[in-house]
């Protein structure tokens, strides 16, 4: 069955990238960089095999938390987990999961970034080569970051089946709700007592402790069992390595019962909900006919529709849930990280929010394929793209411009520069406009395939990167054009202040609606002219 | 009556995915008023020719006319002439039955009041009342086909065109179905369906295009086409029979 498996990915792999051979140019860009940091590693590597058994130690457990974290939000927030093996896809064949779960492991550890890791574990593990005993160290080494690389590979699959049936429930998607308010709550905190205390006195003393702690944890005790037994304590070597085994054993029957789950029931779409008031005609103003120009494109009933209907999708489908939670967390996280590196500086607070309207405005980039092939009804109806874009504008507003004032009120409030709380607003929301005015335009001009609705918001096709990464470079380009027109005023008011304030009020709140409707305007255009070959592009 | 143009005019039509050509020239005139019936084993190009003559998929070349408006260039004339019911697309799944028709209803123009009565109607008439609350994502083959259908019926169009309007749709549901179109057809509308199912066709369609490899193999009155015999053994005649009948000597259970 193993190789029956690997088979078929291989497989799967190749018709892909028969059917779109640029993909594969990508791919290999990927094994160049990956191979061309290998040096660089093994140059590093061998610096801190001759510095002392305790930093070599700290060294590398941090570097394997910092790892272990990666792959578990990585996945979640940004690339996905290749789906090509989706253990959904084997339900009607009646495999059974002891049979199917060394080939699933298998093709798990096939992978580009897999097999990467297990180099960078090797690489790691090398450092002991210069302590006395250097063979058994290395060979507790080995073991050990096997064992590590293993839990990150099955973790990431855990977390991303964990992770999607949660959103598909409405009790799931509180419980992540309450999970991400309290890491939040946490890390602001956590940032907060580093700023009081100093990031010297952090570094200097609470971090080795926290490293002391890691390294007793499952996932950083297979990097650590090397560095105790170097330094001459077998018994804390051993129950480390036995930990960071029986962590990875973990995670792999964890990983083979969501498998064993997946090949009995069906993917759960709604939880079989129902709604018995038509959210529809209810979001349709009691206004008979809508005038012309951008009021009648605000107001008309088409607009209105659309935006109920993307609103439900923003509040209900996974898929978008998890773009909501990524587009929150990142400059959040990043955020939070300027507390401790700025200690409250009040620019680098400044850049939380306005980073946040850019990854929420960026992030559109490819809005229109999350509707798939449904959007059919939207063509055959011949409604002008203008209207779809508008009603599509509409609900991410809804949510996105309550964030990103929210974010500028908390980053004065931290900051304690109320002052500055209204140009941070107007500068966000002008990024917000200019961001999202662009990614409008590329999510009609290029779009590519996400996963389908009904699909883990997790999933990741093989090889599609390619074409995602087009779509981003573009509009990555396309933002950081024209985003300094308005996050400019903001860099220059914090450095000179004066009449800056203003400027960065009035470009914010001027320029960022019209270039979000200006965008819209041009998107709406050319979803006009392209529409028949949308769906072609999206499913 | 003779004077005014066909309810669709296909001239020419081409489309090409990369080393296929899916649809290879098309021409059909389908009359107004007719109950027309496109055959053709799987991959003939009749889906291809379908989404093209309903704005869904942009021909590489040709000409689409809905009761004489030229699709392509006057899209805002000709789509409000038009019901679609497109095969194997995804469809809005966050919403419920009920608000999906009212979604159509509200994209085609209709007022307010008047789709949900039209909801209401649709709902009932094609045995949906129980779907009318349940998400999309939640329902069954059959009960997407027949809100797919209520969808392209809301706004009373002239020319409904149905792919495969009664695949996994259950007898009483289909006769509704049948009964409806029939109806439709009597008061002056044009339906074109694409069916694998000819004892079906036979039975609807007054007018039939048999298509294969991309072009019309036959068409014209269904008494046309079929000539003597029926419709399924002209239409095997026209695709041809598969070319390896090969025995499945161990499939056999004794």
């Amino acid at each position: 069955m193993v190789a029956t498996i690997l088979s078929l990915r291989w497989r799967i792999l190749i018709h892909q990238f028969q059917r779109d051979w640029w993909r594969l140019l990508f791919v290999v860009a990927g094994l160049v960089w990956s191979v061309s940091i290998v040096p660089l590693l093994v140059v590093g590597s061998q610096q801190l095999a001759f510095e002392n058994i305790g930093v070599r130690h700290d060294a590398l457990v941090l570097v394997s938390g910092l790892l272990g974290a990666a792959w578990i939000v990585v996945p979640l927030l940004a690339t996905g987990v290749d789906d090509s093996l989706d253990p959904h896809r084997f339900a009607p064949w009646g495999v059974n999961v002891r049979r199917i779960m060394p080939g699933l492991a298998a093709a798990a550890f096939s992978t580009v970034p897999a097999l990467f890791f297990v180099a960078v574990g090797g690489v790691m593990v090398s450092v002991w080569h210069t302590v006395d005993g250097a063979p058994l160290v290395m060979v507790l080494g080995a073991v050990g970051a096997l064992a590590t690389v293993a839990s990150w590979v099955f973790g990431a699959r855990v977390a991303v089946l964990w992770a999607t049936r949660a959103l598909a429930s409405r009790v799931g998607r509180l419980l992540i709700a309450a999970i991400i308010c309290t890491a939040v709550v946490l890390l602001v905190g956590a940032a907060l007592i580093v700023r009081a205390s100093g990031l010297e006195d952090f570094f200097s003393y609470e971090v080795p402790g926290l490293i002391t702690g890691w390294s007793r944890t499952p996932v950083a005790a297979g990097f650590a069992a090397a560095g105790m037994l170097a330094a001459g304590e077998p018994y804390a070597a051993t129950w480390r390595l036995a930990i960071a085994i029986c962590w990875a054993a973990v995670l792999y029957v964890a990983w083979r019962g969501e498998v064993a789950r997946a090949l009995v029931q069906p993917v759960a779409r709604s939880g079989g909900s129902r709604r018995i008031s038509d959210g529809i005609l209810a979001a349709v103003g009691s206004s008979p006919a809508a005038s012309a120009g951008l009021r009648g494109l605000l107001f008309s009933p088409q607009t209105a529709v659309i935006r109920a209907r993307l609103a439900r999708s923003w509040a209900t489908d996974s898929r978008h849930l998890a773009q909501l939670i990524g587009a929150v967390l990142f400059p959040v996280i990043g955020g939070g990280m300027a507390v401790v590196v700025a200690g409250g500086a009040g620019a680098w607070i400044a850049a939380l929010p306005v980073a946040l309207a850019l990854g929420i405005g960026w992030g559109r980039h490819n809005d229109l394929a999350y509707d798939s092939s449904a959007i059919w009804l939207d063509i055959v109806s011949g409604v002008k793209g203008r209207r779809v874009l508008m009603g599509r504008m509409l609900a991410t507003s809804q949510w996105a411009v309550p964030i990103v004032v929210a974010a500028s009120l908390a980053a004065a409030a931290i900051a304690s520069r109320w002052d500055v709380a209204l140009p941070v607003a107007a500068a966000s929301i002008g990024v917000l406009g200019v961001a999202y005015g662009v990614a409008t335009v590329t999510s009609v001009l290029l779009p590519y395939r996400v996963p389908a609705p009904g699909q883990s918001p997790f999933g990741s096709d093989a090889g599609a990167i390619g074409a995602s990464l087009v779509g981003q470079a573009v509009s990555s380009l396309g933002t950081g054009v024209l985003v300094p027109v308005v996050a400019g005023p903001l860099v220059a008011a914090f450095v000179w202040g004066g009449a800056w304030w203003a400027v960065t009020v009035a470009a914010g709140l001027l320029i960022g609606p019209a270039a979000a409707v200006g965008g819209m305007m041009l998107a709406g255009s050319l979803y006009d002219q392209r529409s028949g070959r949308l769906i072609g592009a999206l499913s | 009556m003779s004077d005014s143009p066909p309810a669709i005019t296909l001239r020419g039509l081409r489309k090409r995915f990369g080393k296929t050509q899916a649809v290879d020239g098309i021409d059909l005139d389908i009359p107004r008023g007719s109950f027309y019936g496109v055959l053709g084993p799987n991959g003939a190009g009749k889906t291809t020719t379908l989404s093209m003559a309903t704005g869904l998929l942009t021909p590489d070349a040709g000409q689409v006319l809905i009761h004489g408006v030229d699709l392509w260039r006057h899209p805002d004339a000709a789509k409000p002439l038009l019901g679609v019911l497109p095969d194997g697309l995804r469809t809005f799944d966050r919403l419920t039955g009920a608000e999906l028709i009212s979604y159509a209803g509200i994209l085609r123009g209709v007022p307010k009041d008047e789709v949900r009565a039209r909801r209401d109607d649709l709902l009932a008439a094609l045995d949906l009342g129980a779907a009318g609350s349940t998400l999309v994502a939640d329902f069954s083959a059959g009960m997407a086909k027949k809100v797919g259908l209520a969808c392209a019926l809301v706004h009373a169009p002239r020319v409904l065109v149905l792919d495969e309007p009664f695949e996994a749709v259950d007898p009483v549901s289909g006769a509704a179905i049948r009964s409806i179109l029939q109806s439709f057809v009597a008061s002056g509308g044009t339906v074109v369906i694409s069916s694998h199912v000819m004892a079906l066709v036979e039975r609807l369609c007054d007018r039939v295009a048999i298509v294969g490899g991309g072009r019309v193999l036959a068409e014209g009155s269904l008494d046309e086409v079929r000539g003597d015999g029926d419709l399924e053994r002209r239409f095997v005649e026209l695709v041809g029979e598969v070319a390896d009948k090969r025995d499945l000597a161990w499939l056999r259970q004794s």
